[in-house]
C-alpha cells in the first residue's frame, strides 16, 4: 500500500497540470485565512468600541425617570467568534444590532448584506468556502484518472497480475489523494489556531478538532467515490464528467432545492400575520400605557388590598411601576409563545434540510461547519435568547426602582440618580460550549458517518477487473 | 459545413448523448423552478400589500366615521382627539410601500433582505427597526434562493461546459485533428461555428424562458423595454461565456484538459473572485452598526430636547419660513405644550433626515467601490445590472428608504404648520391628511 501511495505522490509531483492549481489553492487558502482572521479581529474591535460607546451613554444618562430609561434602553451587538474567520455562516444575512428596551422584544437588524449592492452569491471568500467548494473539486481533478488511466494504458492488468489486490489498489489510491486534502485542511485550521492563539480555549480547540474530523470525512467520501468511478467507468472523461455532475448536484443544486423544499413544507408566517397575531394576544393583557384597561383595574384592586388603602394616591409605592412590570410580564408570555413558535418552525425547517444529507453529504458538512464555527442559526438564536433574558432583568430592575424607589403614583417627573443606573451591569455574552449545540447536529453527524461507511464499503466491494478495462 | 448544418449536427449530437440531454433537461427544470420561485415571491408580496392597504383603508374609514358621528376617537382611547392635527394625522395611517416589479420573476436579487412596507408617522425614519425583511430562515437565506438569474448566471455556464468541453477536445483525444484540418479549411472557424450553434440553441432557450412567463403574467406589453434590456444583458452574458469557452476549446489539449480549465474558470469567475472582492470590501469598507443613527436617536435627541424653545424654533423656522407667520408664532401666549412638543419633534425629524442622508452617502461610497471592481468581477456586475432591471437591488431599496424619510418629513411639515396655526381638523381636512402622500 505504501508503495502505491508513494508512486501516486511521485506522479502528482511530476504532473505540472495539477501541481500549479494545487500550489495556487494552497497559497489562496493561506492568504484568505490571514485576511479572514484580520477581518474577524477588526470586527471584534469595532463591536467592542460600539459596546463601550453605548455603555458610556448609559453611564452618563444622569438623573432620569426609570421608565424613561427603559424607553432609552440599550443596544447590543452580535458577537464575532474566533471561528467566524473560518466560516462566516449566516453572519452576512442576519442583523448585527439589537435594541433592548421596554415594552417590546426587538429583532436584530442591519445585516451586512443589506448595506450594499450584491457582492457574491456564495459569500465572502472565507477558508470554509475554499474547503467546501474548491478542495473537493481539486480532489476530484486529482483522482478522476487514478484507476481509469491505469486501465487506458494497460497497467491495471499488470498491477493485478503482480499480486496487488484490487481492494488494496483502490484504498491506496483513495488514501493518497485524501492525505492531500487532509494536509490542506491541517494548514488552514493551523493558521486559525496560530492567529487566534491568544484566544485559544478548550472550546475553540474542541470546535477545531471536530471541524477537522468532519471535513476529513467529507474529503474521504469525495476521494473514495472518485476513485470508485474511475475504476467503474470506461475512461477518464466518463469518470471526470460523472464526478463533476455529482459535485454540481451536491454543491449547487441540492442545497438550494432542499432549502426551498424545507421552507415550503414548514412555512413561516408573513411578518404582517405574525405581528397581527402577536398584537391580538397582546391586546388581551395589560397595556402599560393604557390606564383604562380592565386588567389594570384588577391589578389596582389587588394592590390596594395588599396595602390596605382605598386609592392609589395613598399607596406608599408607585403603582405605575407595577403596571409597567405587569405589562412586561404579560408581554413576555406573548413573545415566548410567538417567537417560540417561529423558532420551532425554523428548527423543523432545519431538520427537514438536514435529511437532504441522506443524498448529499455536502449539506451535512455545510451545516456542521457553520454549527461548529458558531455562525449558524442555533448560535444566533442563543445570542438573541440570552439578550432577551438580560432585557427582562434590565427592564424589571428599572420598573422595580420606579415602583419601590421612593416615588409616588403619577409622579413621572421623579428621577433615579446616575449611581443607580451605573449599578445595572452591561450585557456580556459568551458563546456556548460546543457540546450544547451538538444535539442539533445529530442527523448531520449520522449521515456523514453513513456516507463514510458507505464509501468504505464501496471501495471494499468494487472490483476494477469486472469493469470496462 | 455551413452554420445550419452545424446547428443540425449539434442538435443531433445532443439528442444522441444521454449525458448532455439530461443536463439540458435538468437545466430547463431548474430554470422553470427558478422562475416559479420569483413569480411566487412577486405574488406573495402583492398579496401582503393588498392586505396592508385594505387594513389601512379600514382604519381610515373608522376615522371618517368618527368625524361623521362627531366622536373624538376610539371609545377605548378617550385621550385621542382627532380634531387635533396630531391625532388626526396619526389616524390618517400613511403607508409607504415598495411595490414589487413583475420582473422579480426573473431575479429575486436582494429583495429578500429588505422590508417593503411601512406605516410612516411623524416619528418615522428610513432605518426604523420595523422596516425589516420578511420572516425567513437565515440559513436558507445564506444558502441563497434559486431564482432564474442564479440559473442563468451560474448554472448556464456549467451547461455550456457540458455541451462544449468535447468540441475539438474529442478530435484531439482521438487524433483526428489533422483530418479535421483537411476537411475544414479553417480550424478556428470550425470551432466558432460549433460554438455559435450552441449559442443559437441557448439563445432560443433564453428567449422562451424570458418570453413565456411575461406572456403568461400579462406584463409583456407594459414592461417590454425592461424585458428587452434583461434579454440583452443575459444574451451578452451568454456571448461572454461562449467566447471564453471557445478560447479554451481552441487552445485545449483534449477533453479532460478542456473540462478542467473550463470548470476552473467557472470556479474563479463565480466563486473565487466575487468572494475575494467581498472579503476585500468588508475589510476596506466594513458594514456599519448604524451608530450614527443610534447616536442621533439618543444623544442628539437629548440635546435637542434640552435646548430652549426659541433656539429650536429658529432652526425649524429657517427650514419652514411659513411658520413665522403662524398664529402661535405671532402670539406667544397661545403656545401650548403639544405645540412645543411639535416644534421639538420637527427639529428632531430635520436632524434625523440629515443623519440619514449621511448614512446613505456612506453606503453609496461603499457601492462605488463595488462598482469599480466590476471589470474584474463580471459575473456580479451582470447580477447587479439584472437586479437593477428587476428592481430587486440595493439602489431600489435605497430609493424606497428615501421615500420613507421624505414622507416622514412631509407629515411633520404639515403637522407643525397645522399645530402652530391652531388648526381644528374636520372631515375635509382629514381627507387632505389621508391624501398627503398620494403622490409618493
Amino acid at each position: 500500500m505504501y508503495n502505491i501511495i508513494k508512486n501516486e505522490w511521485q506522479a502528482l509531483i511530476h504532473n505540472k497540470r495539477l501541481i500549479g492549481p494545487l500550489g495556487g489553492i494552497s497559497l489562496l487558502l493561506v492568504v484568505i485565512a490571514y485576511f479572514g482572521v484580520q477581518d474577524a479581529k477588526s470586527n471584534q474591535n469595532k463591536k467592542q468600541q460600539a459596546k463601550e460607546e453605548i455603555r458610556q451613554q448609559w453611564e452618563s444618562i444622569g438623573d432620569y425617570n426609570p421608565h424613561g430609561a427603559a424607553h432609552y434602553g440599550t443596544y447590543t451587538f452580535k458577537p464575532t467568534t474566533a471561528l467566524t474567520a473560518l466560516d462566516n455562516g449566516i453572519n452576512n444575512t442576519v442583523g448585527t444590532v439589537l435594541q433592548l428596551e421596554g415594552h417590546r422584544q426587538n429583532e436584530i437588524i442591519h445585516s451586512p448584506d443589506s448595506q450594499s449592492l450584491m457582492l457574491s452569491r456564495f459569500g465572502t471568500l472565507k477558508p470554509a468556502v475554499v474547503l467546501q467548494f474548491i478542495i473537493p473539486l481539486l480532489l476530484i481533478f486529482l483522482a478522476f484518472a487514478s484507476v481509469s488511466s491505469e486501465k487506458e494504458q494497460g497497467r491495471l492488468k499488470l498491477l493485478l497480475m503482480q499480486g496487488v489486490s484490487s481492494r488494496k489498489l483502490l484504498f491506496s489510491k483513495t488514501i493518497s489523494y485524501w492525505i492531500i486534502g487532509v494536509i490542506i485542511l491541517l494548514i488552514t485550521l493551523g493558521i486559525q489556531l496560530l492567529l487566534f492563539s491568544s484566544d485559544t480555549q478548550g472550546d475553540l480547540l474542541n470546535r477545531l478538532l471536530l471541524l477537522f474530523v468532519f471535513y476529513a470525512v467529507f474529503y474521504w467520501i469525495v476521494c473514495a467515490i472518485t476513485v470508485y468511478l474511475s475504476a467503474a467507468l470506461k475512461n477518464n472523461t466518463a469518470a471526470l464528467t460523472s464526478m463533476l455532475a455529482l459535485w454540481v448536484l451536491w454543491v449547487i443544486f441540492l442545497p438550494k432545492i432542499a432549502g426551498a423544499f424545507s421552507e415550503e413544507t414548514h412555512p413561516l408566517p408573513s411578518r404582517q400575520a405574525f405581528s397581527a397575531a402577536m398584537q391580538e394576544d397582546r391586546s388581551k393583557g395589560i397595556d402599560g400605557h393604557n390606564p383604562l384597561s380592565e386588567q389594570e383595574e384588577k391589578l389596582k384592586d389587588s394592590v390596594l388590598q395588599v396595602y390596605n388603602v382605598e386609592i392609589v394616591d395613598d399607596l406608599p409605592i408607585n403603582f405605575d411601576g407595577l403596571v409597567m412590570q405587569a405589562d412586561e410580564d404579560f408581554g413576555a408570555k406573548v413573545w415566548d409563545k410567538h417567537f417560540g413558535a417561529l423558532e420551532t418552525t425554523i428548527l423543523q425547517q432545519k431538520k427537514a434540510y438536514q435529511w437532504s444529507g441522506l443524498i448529499n453529504p455536502f449539506a451535512s458538512l455545510q451545516s456542521l461547519s457553520m454549527g461548529l464555527a458558531g455562525t449558524d442559526n442555533w448560535h444566533h438564536t442563543h445570542f438573541q435568547q440570552e439578550a432577551e433574558t438580560y432585557r427582562r432583568v434590565f427592564i424589571k430592575t428599572l420598573n422595580d426602582h420606579h415602583a419601590f424607589g421612593g416615588s409616588k403614583t403619577g409622579d413621572w417627573g421623579w428621577t433615579a440618580n446616575q449611581e443607580f443606573y451605573n449599578s445595572i451591569s452591561d450585557f456580556d455574552y459568551e458563546t456556548p460550549a460546543i457540546n450544547q449545540a451538538l444535539a442539533v447536529y445529530k442527523t448531520d453527524m449520522a449521515f456523514m458517518g453513513l456516507w463514510f461507511i458507505g464509501s468504505f464499503f464501496l471501495l471494499l466491494f468494487a472490483n476494477p477487473k469486472n469493469t470496462h478495462s | 459545413m455551413n452554420l445550419i448544418s452545424t446547428l443540425k449536427y449539434e442538435i443531433l449530437h445532443i439528442v444522441r448523448n444521454s449525458y448532455k440531454l439530461i443536463a439540458i433537461l435538468l437545466f430547463l427544470i431548474v430554470s422553470v423552478y427558478g422562475l416559479h420561485n420569483g413569480s411566487a415571491l412577486y405574488n406573495e408580496r402583492n398579496s401582503e400589500i393588498k392586505t396592508i392597504k385594505d387594513k389601512s383603508t379600514t382604519l381610515q374609514e373608522d376615522a371618517f366615521e368618527w368625524y361623521e358621528k362627531g366622536l373624538k376617537g376610539p371609545e377605548e382611547r378617550p385621550w385621542v382627539d382627532v380634531s387635533t392635527p396630531f391625532w388626526a394625522i396619526w389616524y390618517a395611517n400613511h403607508q409607504v410601500i415598495d411595490e414589487p416589479n413583475p420582473l422579480m420573476t426573473y431575479s429575486i436579487g436582494q429583495a429578500e433582505q429588505f422590508g417593503y412596507y411601512k406605516r410612516v408617522s411623524m416619528w418615522s425614519t428610513a432605518y426604523d427597526k420595523d422596516l425589516t425583511a420578511e420572516i425567513s430562515n437565515p440559513e436558507r437565506v445564506a444558502i441563497g434562493s434559486l431564482d432564474f438569474s442564479f440559473v442563468w448566471l451560474f448554472l448556464m455556464p456549467l451547461l455550456l461546459i457540458v455541451l462544449t468541453y468535447s468540441i475539438h477536445g474529442l478530435e484531439r483525444d482521438l487524433g483526428f485533428t489533422k483530418l479535421l484540418s483537411v476537411q475544414e479549411s479553417n480550424l478556428k472557424s470550425w470551432i466558432a461555428k460549433r460554438f455559435l450553434a450552441i449559442g443559437i440553441f441557448a439563445t432560443v432557450i433564453l428567449v422562451l424562458l424570458i418570453a413565456i412567463p411575461a406572456l403568461l403574467g400579462g406584463y409583456m406589453g407594459s414592461h417590454f423595454s425592461e424585458i428587452a434590456l434583461l434579454f440583452i444583458y443575459k444574451f451578452f452574458y451568454l456571448l461572454f461565456w461562449l467566447f471564453l469557452l471557445a478560447l479554451i476549446s481552441f487552445y485545449g489539449k483534449g477533453q479532460t484538459d478542456a473540462a478542467l480549465k473550463m470548470v476552473g474558470l467557472w470556479l474563479v469567475l463565480t466563486i473565487v473572485l466575487p468572494g475575494l472582492i467581498h472579503q476585500y470590501i468588508s475589510l476596506k469598507h466594513p458594514p456599519g452598526f448604524m451608530m450614527e443613527i443610534i447616536n442621533a436617536q439618543r444623544d442628539d435627541r437629548e440635546q435637542i430636547y434640552d435646548m430652549e424653545l426659541d433656539s429650536v424654533k429658529q432652526t425649524v423656522f429657517e427650514t419652514y419660513p411659513a411658520l413665522r407667520e403662524s398664529k402661535l408664532a405671532t402670539t406667544d401666549s397661545l403656545v401650548t405644550q403639544p405645540a412645543r412638543n411639535g416644534m421639538y419633534r420637527t427639529a428632531l425629524n430635520l436632524h434625523m433626515s440629515k443623519v440619514i442622508n449621511n448614512v446613505m452617502a456612506n453606503q453609496q461610497d461603499r457601492n462605488n467601490v463595488v462598482r469599480k471592481t466590476y471589470f474584474i468581477n463580471p459575473v456580479i456586475a451582470f447580477q447587479n445590472r439584472i437586479n437593477a432591471i428587476a428592481k430587486t437591488d440595493f439602489d431600489t431599496n435605497q430609493n424606497y428608504r428615501k421615500k420613507i424619510q421624505e414622507a416622514a418629513t412631509k407629515i411633520n411639515k404639515q403637522l407643525i404648520l397645522d399645530e402652530w396655526n391652531a388648526k381644528e381638523v374636520d372631515e375635509a381636512h382629514f381627507r387632505n391628511y389621508v391624501n398627503l402622500l398620494s403622490d409618493e
